[in-house]
């Protein structure tokens, strides 16, 4: 059984529990426009499933960027948290949200095509463009 | 990822502009309605980073810097050429009193 970790924002307002899913998509990063905009740069994340549990109390803030996606970030000091869809699955985690970022693999670039020309990740990963990942996840949606 | 600015930044309406102080110096500006970071400023307002990510064509800015470089975990690296410093020499450059 995998184990829940620990995580937290900056200022600590927001602590959680999250279980990485053992067998899941891993940890990627999302280069769309959304997320970039959001997190002030790429958004490194890992798959969580709907294990996430927030303290009591927590000042989490939710913004619905899309159709089905939400965003959930600290209201007291901005830090990106976790994408889920609207229904709390597939909850894509912070990495730098747990006390060990680097234990995560990143194992995948999504939305590569929108990613900026110039910067880029070393090293090779599998990559998705936005087209593959709609054709994915949402195979109903359309992108635009 | 963020570009210099100095002072230079205007907001239209600051309703939903968010404030967290996260050091003895440093003030990270934020969007309290989407969560989206948008600057990290000197708490005397100088010094503005902005997100590059914040305007409307992020590729139009080169790369030169990577802060705190010593702090990043080691499963991710930007394939850019940049200088690189680190916590030590950061703090040398911005807050040498605090060295």
């Amino acid at each position: 059984m995998a184990e829940a970790l620990k995580g937290t924002c900056m200022c600590d307002a927001c602590k959680f529990t999250a279980t990485p899913t053992v067998g899941g998509l891993g940890a990627g990063a999302c280069h769309c426009g959304m997320c970039r905009k959001w997190s002030g740069g790429m958004y490194l994340s890992v798959d969580c499933g709907a294990s996430v549990k927030f303290d009591e109390g927590a000042p989490v803030g939710s913004y619905k960027g899309s159709e089905w996606g939400e965003r959930l970030f600290c209201r007291e000091c901005g830090s990106s948290l976790l994408w889920q869809t609207q229904d709390g699955q597939n909850q894509h985690v912070s990495i730098q949200a747990f006390d060990d970022p680097g234990q995560f693999e990143i194992g995948v670039q999504v939305f590569i095509d929108k990613k900026p020309g110039n910067y880029a990740l070393a090293g090779e990963t599998k990559t998705m463009t936005e087209a593959e990942v709609f054709a994915m996840f949402a195979p109903d949606a359309d992108p635009s | 990822m963020a570009v210099d600015c100095g002072s230079s930044v205007r907001f239209e309406d600051t309703d939903a502009l968010g404030s967290y102080k996260g050091s003895e110096w440093g003030e990270r500006l934020f969007c309290t309605v989407c969560g989206s970071s948008l600057v990290w400023q000197m708490q005397d307002g100088t010094g503005q980073g902005v997100s590059m990510n914040a305007f409307d064509d992020p590729a139009q800015f080169t790369l030169k810097n990577q802060w705190f470089i010593d702090k990043k975990p080691d499963n991710y690296a930007l394939v850019n050429e940049t200088r690189c410093l680190t916590e030590a020499e950061c703090i040398a450059m911005f807050a040498p009193d605090k060295a």
